[in-house]
């Protein structure tokens, strides 16, 4: 089979020359004059200038922040669902590192380097947010740890999460950047990055639900539940693959010439495998919306505007997508199972904004509505992290082969393929 | 006897969440005592002096005609309510509450919020990243922020903390000219509340705000009319408002104890399921099944 | 002034019951989840792969015996089989179809019918164990149903199955079906000649099948080969 290989040569030596390399790389590949880039780069740019301004002039000068609403978009948006969003990263590791689901291959790297991308954009627009980002070392460093701070552990979990994610996809820089040894030394790395990632994401995407459990009183009771840890846990798992599966479409079309043979023949079952899990997912979490009702016995508050606003997001964007995946998956309907995702992903928007913002002071009768530059922020930071990761996936081996030297490595020669039956092969 | 064990046990987590150290500025006297403010709202005629005072003492902006100005912002930390009643109108002073156990505090991830030991929560310039967690934890909405500021802090009463730790009562309570507020220990002034509910019945409903809601604070409330009726939250437990994350923070260590040995294990099973002869050496395993996978593509 | 403490446990009688009906739900769901719908076989074509070189047909739905035969359940207990494309177009235009009867038990692996090729026999396996319920009488009467639809019109045999879903799942299926077909394929093509590779690349198959346009000569003892499970 032909695959497209990465076309970094095998050995560079001395810092010059990788230096040489570096630079050639940092080239843009193909046309800067796409639809998307005459749309994102203008957004970016004005997010840049607006950001100068945030920081010169405070928050109140971009923002429609408040003494009442002191998280708005960036935190509910960027922080709070793109993180959710993440959780694919730590999802299909489990399932390929961990379970061993073999046929998970072809979108680790891809699903892990958006990850990482993703809590170095999104966990970094905590930065754009913070008043006085300048003492954002104190809780590192050690001189003041607010140990008593779920936002602490939510930061240091963000942190180390960064680097496990790191190391999980570094293999692919070092096969970019041609260093053997050190592509060897970091695939021994993996499995204990993986362990980690996992319980470190249970942890965070719990923490983050958990951050609102001290606003008790100020986020309308249907959303608000001593339970919100283990709904945001279990909804970051099919929000996250999701997203994967939503991603997987749009990669498709964007960078199919780099997609190896492997994946495209794969795509479909794929597909199908994160959606199964989705619908299993969001089966248990429909129960657990269901007993967090009978628990919180806020039954009563169904039939209010915030109860049909809560039905809404409950019924429409959980019940039906969970209805559509498990159809997807029986009829094996790739069409159905991206639909169901597209919903899935509405749902978590609907959710993670109904908690940390609009729910949050509902009786207030001035609600906070973000401003425009507040949008406009937002995007640019989304489509900072599309750039980064066009530019990586186009020239680090993520959907495209590993270079020859990095599989012949250390194959055994006669080994079969892991997870088959012994295939009949025919004699010649 | 219960109130006293109570006391106690409020002294004891001061202590211990605010100044794991001990380093923290002694109380002038009785340490381990901390200190509160008595509001008797009955007495408050509205007057706005502590307003005043309060800016004086603490560098704020002059206050610009508070009796318009009814709730806290970053430049004026106490602000008059009035309402309407059935024993006419009543005026409640409001400012930050200082809990036993504070919110703020437990949410700081950099300890920038701090209770001490002589009952005051201070703000700590040199700590707070300025995330806001804070305002959104408080059940009183007290916090404030500068968002005006490129280098903003969080505003809030501080009870003055200098004036207290040299001794001197607060600057709004000096200047109060009804009596309407009393400094001193926090279980005096619960004394002398429960003294003056029982010497003039008929003037006090039969409950100081403060005293256990949100595991007690050290602002006291008296008034003539039910509470809830003069903007005072009554739905909140009496419960410390940090307990409400024990639940999650206590089982961190145990999700990191118990899930990766589980994973780990689980790893092992699978591979031994898949047939591998495991040749990969622990941590590399899933690697080595990575290249398999591309040999048999290759 | 003392407040009523609330019952912290008050709805812990209802919670336990949901448990309960989630508990016996789950396995319903998981049954449902994991089943294959009724009309899956009609849907064959639906989610087709066409892969690798594009020369043979590989539909999700199917699992496959590695004699070339394949199986679909048509509902719970009962499966329809049949050949696969790859033996239809290796064999060419059959002659004749020769089914076994209605209530025949058939042994997996073991031959299960026989076509007629050029005056020559072929028996193919049948993928799994089973008593014969039906038989398709329509590619009796025209065995070229067989080549023009191997997994639709020109199925072949139902059988009823009780074990069907561990039958079926000791077959070949996905990923394992098709990195089967691709040494399959491989296997082909070392004995290609470049105008067959040509005429099956641009969708085309020779008229008397691959085997014959290959070699005149040896074609049945290459088709034998290239059939022969092991």
């Amino acid at each position: 089979m032909i695959a497209t290989r990465s076309e970094a040569p095998a050995e560079r030596r001395g810092l010059q020359g990788l230096l040489r390399f570096l630079i050639g790389e940092l080239k843009p590949k193909g046309s800067l004059l796409t639809p998307f880039n005459l749309i994102s780069a203008p957004i970016i740019v004005l997010a840049a200038v607006l950001l100068a301004i945030r920081f010169t002039h405070g928050l109140a000068s971009i923002t429609n922040l408040s003494q009442e609403f002191p998280w708005g978009l960036w935190k509910g948006f960027n922080v709070i669902t793109g993180v959710a969003f993440a959780g694919g990263a730590y999802v299909v590791t489990f399932l390929y590192y961990v379970l061993r689901q073999d046929r998970y291959h072809s979108i680790v790297r891809i699903t892990v380097l958006n990850g990482f991308l993703a809590y170095v954009f999104y966990a970094g627009a905590l930065l754009l947010d913070l008043g006085r980002p300048w003492k954002v070392i104190n809780p590192i460093i050690g001189n003041s740890f607010g140990l008593s701070s779920v936002l602490f552990l939510v930061a240091w979990h963000f942190m180390l999460y960064m680097i496990a994610a790191f190391l999980e996809f570094s293999p692919a820089v070092a096969e970019w950047l041609g260093m053997r040894r050190l592509r060897r030394t970091l695939a021994t790395l993996t499995l204990g990055a993986v362990i980690f990632g996992v319980t470190l994401s249970m942890l965070h995407q719990s923490g983050l639900g958990a951050l609102f459990l001290m606003a008790k009183g100020k986020i309308h009771p249907l959303w608000y539940s001593e339970f919100i840890p283990v709904l945001f846990f279990v909804s970051s798992i099919f929000a996250g693959l999701s997203l994967v599966i939503f991603e997987g479409t749009i990669s498709k079309r964007a960078f199919r010439t780099r997609m190896t043979d492997e994946h495209h023949v794969h795509h479909d079952e794929i597909v199908l495998g994160l959606s199964k899990v989705c619908a299993g997912t969001m089966f248990v979490y429909l129960f657990l919306k269901v007993v967090d009702l009978v628990h919180g016995q806020k039954v009563g508050l169904l039939d209010t505007p915030m109860g049909h606003w809560y039905l809404l997001e409950v019924l429409g964007f959980v019940l039906v997508p969970f209805a559509l995946f498990t159809e997807a998956v029986r009829w094996r309907n790739q069409m159905l199972c991206r639909v169901a995702a597209v919903l899935t992903m509405i749902g978590i928007l609907l959710n993670r904004l109904n908690v940390s913002i609009i729910s949050f002071k509902w009786y207030e009768t001035a609600h906070y509505v973000p401003s425009p530059w507040e949008f406009v922020v937002t995007l640019g930071v989304v489509f900072a992290e599309i750039w980064v990761f066009r530019w990586i996936v186009n020239r680090l081996p993520v959907l495209s082969a590993p270079p020859l030297w990095a599989v012949e490595a250390r194959v055994p020669a006669t080994r079969p393929v892991p997870g088959a039956v012994p295939v009949p092969t025919s004699e010649a | 006897m219960d109130r006293r064990g109570f006391l106690k046990t409020l002294g004891l987590a001061g202590v211990t969440v605010a100044c794991p150290k001990g380093a923290a500025a002694a109380p002038p006297e009785g340490a381990g005592e901390a200190y509160g403010v008595l509001v008797d709202t009955t007495r408050c005629v509205g007057c706005n002096t502590c307003t005043y005072a309060c800016a004086e003492a603490n560098g704020l902006p002059e206050p610009d005609e508070p009796e318009n100005v009814h709730v806290t912002s970053e430049n004026q930390w106490t602000a008059i309510q009035s309402f309407k009643t059935s024993r006419g109108t009543v005026h409640v002073k409001r400012q930050c509450m200082h809990c036993a156990l504070p919110a703020c505090a437990s949410a700081c991830l950099t300890q920038a919020m701090k209770k001490s030991a002589a009952g005051p929560v201070e703000w700590r310039e040199d700590k707070c990243m300025g995330c806001r967690f804070c305002m959104i934890s408080c059940p009183f909405d007290m916090p404030k922020f500068e968002y005006s500021s490129a280098k903003p802090r969080i505003r809030k009463c501080s009870m003055c903390a200098d004036r207290v730790r040299k001794g001197q009562e607060p600057a709004c309570v000096e200047s109060c000219p009804e009596g309407a507020l009393t400094f001193g220990k926090r279980s005096d002034l619960l004394q002398m509340a429960e003294k003056r509910i029982a010497t003039e019945p008929g003037r006090y409903v039969p409950q100081i705000y403060g005293e256990r809601e949100v595991g007690g604070t050290s602002w006291l409330y008296l008034a003539g009319v039910p509470f809830d009726q003069i903007g005072f939250r009554t739905d909140l437990d009496n419960e410390p408002y940090p307990m409400l994350t024990t639940g999650f923070l206590y089982n961190v260590p145990v999700v990191l104890a118990v899930v990766p040995p589980l994973l780990l294990a689980l790893s092992k099973a699978t591979r031994r399921a898949a047939g591998e002869d495991g040749e990969g050496e622990g941590t590399g395993a899933g690697d080595t099944s990575d290249d398999a996978h591309e040999e048999a593509k290759s | 002034m003392e407040t009523l403490v609330r019952d912290p446990f008050a709805s812990k009688g209802i919670e336990y019951l949901l448990v309960l009906a989630f508990l016996a739900l789950l396995p319903l769901y998981w049954r449902y989840l994991n089943g294959v719908p009724r009309l899956a076989a009609l849907r064959v074509p639906v989610g087709e792969r066409r892969v690798l070189s594009g020369w043979f047909r590989l539909p999700e739905a199917a699992s496959f015996h590695p004699g070339h035969t394949w199986a679909v359940p048509v509902r719970p207990g009962r499966v329809r089989i049949g050949v696969d494309d790859f033996a239809q177009k290796l064999l060419g235009a059959a002659q004749a179809v020769r089914l076994p009867d209605v209530g025949t038990r058939l042994v997996g692996g073991a031959p299960g019918w026989t076509l007629d090729v050029e005056n020559r026999a072929f028996d193919l396996p049948a993928p799994l164990a089973g008593r014969v319920v039906a038989r398709n009488e329509s590619v009796l009467r025209r065995p070229g149903l067989l080549n023009e639809d191997p997994y639709g019109a020109g199925w072949l045999l139902e059988l009823e199955v009780p074990a069907w879903r561990s039958g079926l799942g000791s077959l070949l299926h996905g990923d394992r079906a098709h990195a089967w077909l691709a040494r399959a394929e491989d296997a082909l093509r070392l004995r290609m000649s470049p105008e067959v590779g040509a005429v099956l690349q641009d969708g085309g198959v020779p008229v008397p099948g691959i085997a014959r346009a290959l070699s005149a000569d040896e074609w049945e003892r290459l088709a034998r080969e290239l059939l022969d499970p092991k």
